[in-house]
């Protein structure tokens, strides 16, 4: 019986020897303001079975904890914090900067002064309604170009009648040839249509015959009607 | 690298989250604290504080809650964790004290307006289990003193611990007086009453005793200084004072016949209740060694007394006595020295709430506990609020669907007069004005209607009828404390209360139903009925199989009929014995009941049921649970009938399922049953896989033991029919006998979540894993037709396995799929974090074709919308569907279709209740609430204007045309 007891005295000696209380301390920030922002946290080592409670000071404390290598992180329903890596050795504990998803060994350089628990972020869970805005409507770069479409209809006669005849000229060239170029494109014919841009002269080709014609008769239209 | 999650949050969709608007209208949640074990301490605040007072409990579910007493919302909460039970709570002043854990040894010290915890300590634990366990306070210094059975700790600026000599003494109750710290305890066994006075500065023990007690006396109180107890065999009164030197002597009392002495909790008022042999009640109050009586409450009219102290805002002592009249009304009378008593009777309907429990008094304010878990607060004879909490405890429960609302479900064409469809249509075109009314709203307002969309808080009175898109169905809840409530999705309204009945126990024997087996079966005409299968312990032990047939749209009883609900529910007895397994035989509601010599009983008991069952026996194979004397194994059964045996079909043993040495069977997960919208799955290629889709497939969790060679947690996916195993893993637990292993199957994907504490070699890592797992046919476009083919076809062994395992950040404790109509829409994984949240995870994340160290294809992103493997799965807040709401020790999720195809009811149960709806695949098939009408509208008139302007242009050119051409 006295063995037994005194087995278990020395057992629970060295039980006691290689435990140890790993704490540490909640610092408040813009995301997290107080503890009454942070809620009901817990801080859990591992898969939890050892863990503390946030205190009001912000402190907590996980007893009783064996030797070995642990990750801790914050159970909290509201807020992101880093985890840490903690060695917990006979009777003092290291802190290690760990982030999830990387390989546990072998162990960072950095060797942290104490578990100080900041913060990261704040979730947000909901998306803004995307509400009706006129302005960001008519930005839209496809209302612009409806716009810009629809303004052109209306405004082309106008500014084609208040055009000075050398650039009209010009201007109907160009609408040739760009003409050219998409029917032949339209064809198949890259190369022709290309060569037709970028040619200086007109090329004689019948198309050209018959659009001047027309434009004529445009002039002579508006000239008759004066 | 800690913004890695975040930087994929901002590339992945968003089709789930949901916009601030939606809380409360998308989704309901109750939060609950547990059925409470003790009777609430009611606390007022100090007056700087916010005024009001706050009602303090722990409960059956491990929490310590504060509830407002105005409304009976909950202040704050502490839960406890798994392994941390709560064995008792003090309260002083504005702290609260707890003792929980394992061996009570932690001390937890609560701020009461806040419920913050001011601090934390780890005390020593007795050596043999806790049997005695109080907290005394330490006047004006802050101090506590904590008794555990043989362990006195004072807790504060000093520290110190007493331990008894004789380890053998168990101390019950502390009590300080400003002389010294008293220690009393009471052992039958030797009938002995301990004492031990401490000096409560230094822990110097002043005197340790003990005197003799009679052999009867079991129990005590203790109140100021003194110790009161009742010698049950000569029904007398003994009581001794409390001085240091514990010299004084035990006196008597035996001018009346006592029965018991009740502590009512005014210890510091010197005030107990002692209860005479004929009926009556007098308050008692102890000081300096004397007892005298102040008031005398009569005899009562009928059985059952309660008795409560409690102080009110001033200061002043009431005591009052709870009972049972004999016409069935609950009376409570209240004392208070100087005043008049207080008598007031209120109806507690006991076919509802059951019988009172525990009693709480402030001043006139009565809160009473009930046995089926609600919690009332009475104001003299008006209830004030009551709480449900036996909602805490549900362990079945069931979606069901509503039928169509009788005005389109009556409607019968053929066969209808002339005159009957004029009347009719009248009828009919009386809603017109405003259907009409509401269809211009929407057409103007662009707004739907409420009741069609908008799940709101509807008039619950209003009858129950099926919504367009079924977003309204009942649930059906049956609780561990023997209720079943129904509840409308809609709002979490609850609909109706049932208390499910002892039936031939009920009558004088006592005991307990609890429910294991939920089913829906269709019903009379157009509805559904919901089949309650439950266990009733009676007290003399034995135990029967009760079936209850509910209308879920009223709660009454089918069968046998009822009119009536005002009464407990009644069942109808269907074995005398346990139950081992209960099945519905697919594709009819008839339930086949197995007893425990595996015979097999059809529900219900017609002949059609039995020729089912007869059709179906040759090709049913039973696989369940059995208890052998290592653990439950997993053993497959098949029918066989007998005639020189037995007239019922009995189960036989064709297949056992062969662990490794060591494993035993934790868990078994059924599959999610639902339609199947597609037999393959078509890659970029333009290949298919295709889906190994055997429906007899389950999953079967597996634990190891303590020793050192043990085999590890096992998932295992069994083919029903014969045994054999289409899939098997082997993980580690955060230790081997503690497996944490949760798992999902549907059609041919499993899922399941465990936590690997394995990875410390180098370039491993601890952590939370979730695996997926697809199965399939064969390579690419091989075939077997799984689906259809026999359970004995040599190609029914043929499965290749997809997997990939992730790191997921969180601890789960409940894990399924949602679940829709057609099955067309994907299948999210909806988890419940140990964050109290519940999370639900895209399918697109979980793809075990995820490709590993390449981009996927174009091909392959646009047909199965892959994404590189990476071994994170991103906690994404905004796919957090509890939100902002606190969902704690989730035990179960179940899913539910609505009537659209994309939306799926999401309801979670544990200490809290949650519902919610899911659009895995976004509402696809109803326009979306943030349509911009606006802009539509918009640009219909802008597109009209235009035609309005250009048409005269456009005219005016042609006619010119015509003119000069």
């Amino acid at each position: 019986m006295f063995a037994f007891r005194v087995l278990f005295a020395l057992l629970s000696f060295v039980l006691s020897a290689f435990a140890v209380d790993v704490t540490g301390r909640f610092h408040w920030n813009d995301e997290c303001p107080d503890i009454h922002a942070l809620g009901p946290a817990r801080v859990v080592l591992d898969a939890g079975k050892l863990n503390g409670s946030v205190l009001r000071d912000g402190s907590f404390s996980i007893p009783d904890v064996p030797a070995g290598t642990y990750i801790l992180s914050v159970v909290s329903h509201d807020h992101a914090f880093d985890h840490l890596r903690i060695d917990v050795l006979e009777s003092t504990f290291e802190v290690r900067p760990y982030s999830v998803g990387t390989p546990l060994n072998p162990a960072s350089s950095i060797v942290l002064p104490q578990i100080s628990l900041i913060a990261r972020a704040k979730h947000v869970y909901f998306v803004p309604v995307d509400s009706f805005n006129l302005v960001a409507m008519f930005q839209n770069p496809m209302m612009l170009m409806l716009l810009f479409g629809g303004v052109m209809v209306i405004a082309m006669p106008y500014l084609m009648k208040n055009m000075d005849p050398e650039t009209m000229k010009d201007f109907k060239e160009q609408q040739v040839k760009l003409s050219q170029m998409q029917s032949a494109m339209a064809s198949g014919d890259l190369k022709g249509g290309f060569s037709a841009l970028i040619a200086d002269d007109p090329p004689p080709p019948k198309a050209l015959p018959a659009s001047p014609a027309g434009s004529k008769k445009g002039n002579n239209n508006s000239k008759k009607r004066r | 690298m800690f913004f890695l999650p975040f930087a994929l949050l901002l590339c992945s969709r968003l089709a789930l989250a949901i916009h601030e608007s939606d809380v409360g209208i998308i989704d309901w949640h109750k939060k609950l604290i547990g059925v409470p074990l003790t009777a609430p301490v009611f606390h007022h605040l100090a007056k700087n504080e916010t005024p009001g007072s706050l009602l303090l409990v722990p409960t059956a579910s491990n929490v310590l809650a504060a509830l407002n007493t105005t409304d009976g919302s909950v202040a704050w909460r502490y839960v406890f964790g798994a392994g941390d039970d709560i064995a008792s709570l003090h309260v002083e002043g504005d702290v609260v004290v707890a003792l929980s854990g394992k061996g009570a040894s932690m001390l937890r010290s609560f701020d009461a307006p806040t419920g913050l915890i001011l601090f934390e300590k780890r005390l020593d634990a007795p050596t043999t289990g806790p049997t005695g366990i109080d907290v005394a306070f330490e006047p004006n210094t802050g101090a506590l003193f904590a008794l555990n059975t043989h362990l006195i700790s004072r807790v504060g600026e000093v520290h110190w611990t007493w331990d008894a000599e004789d380890k053998t003494q168990p101390y019950s109750k502390l009590v300080h007086t400003g002389a010294a710290l008293y220690a009393v305890g009471i052992l039958q066994q030797t009938a002995s009453l301990h004492l031990a006075a401490i000096n409560p500065v230094t822990g110097a023990q002043i005197h340790v005793t003990w005197k003799h007690l009679p052999p009867s006396v079991s129990s005590f109180v203790v109140t100021n200084d003194t110790v009161i107890w009742v010698d049950h065999s000569t029904e007398g009164l003994g009581f001794l004072q409390l001085v240091p030197t514990l010299r004084s002597n035990i006196r008597t009392e035996k001018t009346q016949r006592w029965l018991e002495v009740v502590d009512v909790d005014l210890r510091d008022k010197g005030l107990f209740v002692g209860a005479l042999t004929n009926g009556e009640a007098k308050v008692l109050r102890a000081q300096g060694g004397v007892i005298e009586a102040i008031h005398t409450f009569p005899a009562n009219d009928g059985p059952q007394a309660l008795f409560a102290g409690g102080l009110d805002k001033a200061g002043e002592p009431f005591v009052a006595r709870l009972w049972t009249t004999a016409s069935n009304l609950t009376a409570v009378s209240i004392f208070s020295p100087g005043k008049d008593v207080l008598t007031a009777t209120f109806p507690l309907h006991a076919h509802k709430h059951g019988i009172v429990s525990h009693l709480a008094l402030d001043g006139t304010r009565l809160v009473i506990t009930t046995s089926t878990g609600a919690v009332q607060l009475w104001e003299q004879d008006q209830l004030v609020w009551g709480r449900e909490e036996s909602l805490a405890t549900i362990n079945r429960a069931a979606f069901v669907e509503l039928p169509l609302p009788e005005r389109v479900a009556r409607v019968n064409l053929e066969g209808e007069s002339f005159v009957s469809r004029l009347t009719r249509q009248i009828g009919d075109a009386k809603d017109f004005p405003a259907y009409a009314a509401a269809f211009a709203q929407r057409f103007v307002t662009g707004a739907p209607p409420r009741e069609e969309v908008v799940v709101s808080v509807h008039d619950h009175t209003a009858s129950l009828g099926r919504d367009a898109f079924g977003f309204r169905q009942v649930l059906v809840t049956a609780t561990a404390y023997g209720s079943v409530f129904g509840l409308d999705t809609a709002s979490g309204v609850v609909l109706w209360t049932r208390v499910l009945g002892l039936g031939w126990a009920g009558e004088g024997v006592g005991g307990t139903v609890k429910p294991v087996k939920i089913f829906v079966v269709d019903g009379e005409g157009d509805g559904k009925d919901v089949v309650l299968i439950a266990q009733r312990t009676a007290t003399n032990t034995l135990v029967d199989t009760v079936l209850f047939r509910i209308d879920p749209l009223t709660g009454a009883s089918v069968s046998p009929a009822e009119e009536n609900t005002e009464r407990l529910l009644e069942g109808t007895d269907v074995i005398a014995g346990p139950l081992t397994e209960a099945f519905l035989l697919p594709g009819s509601d008839v339930i086949i009941l197995i007893d425990e010599y595996f015979q097999v009983t059809p529900y219900p008991d017609t002949e059609a049921s039995a020729a089912l069952v007869a059709r179906h026996a040759p090709n049913l194979y039973l696989p369940f649970l059995e208890k052998f004397s290592d653990g439950p194994r997993v053993v497959g059964h098949a029918l066989k009938l007998d005639p020189n045996l037995s007239d019922k079909y009995v189960a036989h043993r064709t297949w056992g399922l062969r662990l490794p040495l060591g494993a035993t069977v934790k868990e078994v997960v059924k599959p999610h049953v639902g339609p199947v919208a597609s037999l393959g799955k078509v890659l970029g290629n333009r290949t298919t896989l295709y889906k190994y889709l055997n429906p007899r497939m389950f999953v079967v969790l597996t634990k190891g033991t303590d020793a050192v060679d043990a085999p590890g947690c096992g998932v295992y996916v069994v083919d029903g029919a014969k045994g054999s195993v289409l899939y098997s893993a082997v993980v580690p637990g955060a230790s081997t006998a503690d497996c944490d292993v949760h798992a999902t199957l549907t059609e041919n994907w499993l899922v399941y979540h465990y936590y690997d504490g394995d990875g410390t070699r180098e370039g491993e890592t601890k952590g939370w894993r979730l695996v997926t797992v697809e199965l399939y046919e064969g390579g690419l476009d091989e075939k077997t037709q799984s689906s259809d083919m026999s359970a004995f076809s040599v190609d029914s062994m043929q499965v290749e396995a997809l997997e990939q395992s992730y790191i997921f950040a969180h601890g789960i404790t409940a894990i399924t799929t949602t679940s829709t109509k057609f099955g067309i829409s994907s299948k999210d994984i909806i988890v419940a974090t140990h964050n109290n949240k519940i999370h639900a995870i895209p399918r697109r994340m979980l793809n075990p074709r995820r490709p590993k160290d390449r981009k996927p294809t174009a091909e392959e992103q646009q047909e199965e919308q892959l994404i590189p493997y990476d071994v994170l799965i991103p906690e994404d807040p905004r796919r957090t569907i509890s939100h902002n709401y606190e969902v704690a020790q989730t035990r179960n999720i179940i899913t539910s279709p609505a009537l659209l195809e994309s939306t799926s009811l999401v309801f979670a149960y544990g200490l809290d209740v949650f519902l919610t709806r899911v659009a895995p695949s976004s509402t696809f098939d109803i326009l979306n609430k943030n349509f911009n009408k606006a802009q539509l509208v918009l640009t219909i008139s802008g597109l009209a204007v235009g035609i309005f302007i250009a048409k005269p242009m456009v005219r005016r050119k042609r006619l010119r045309e015509r003119w000069y051409n």
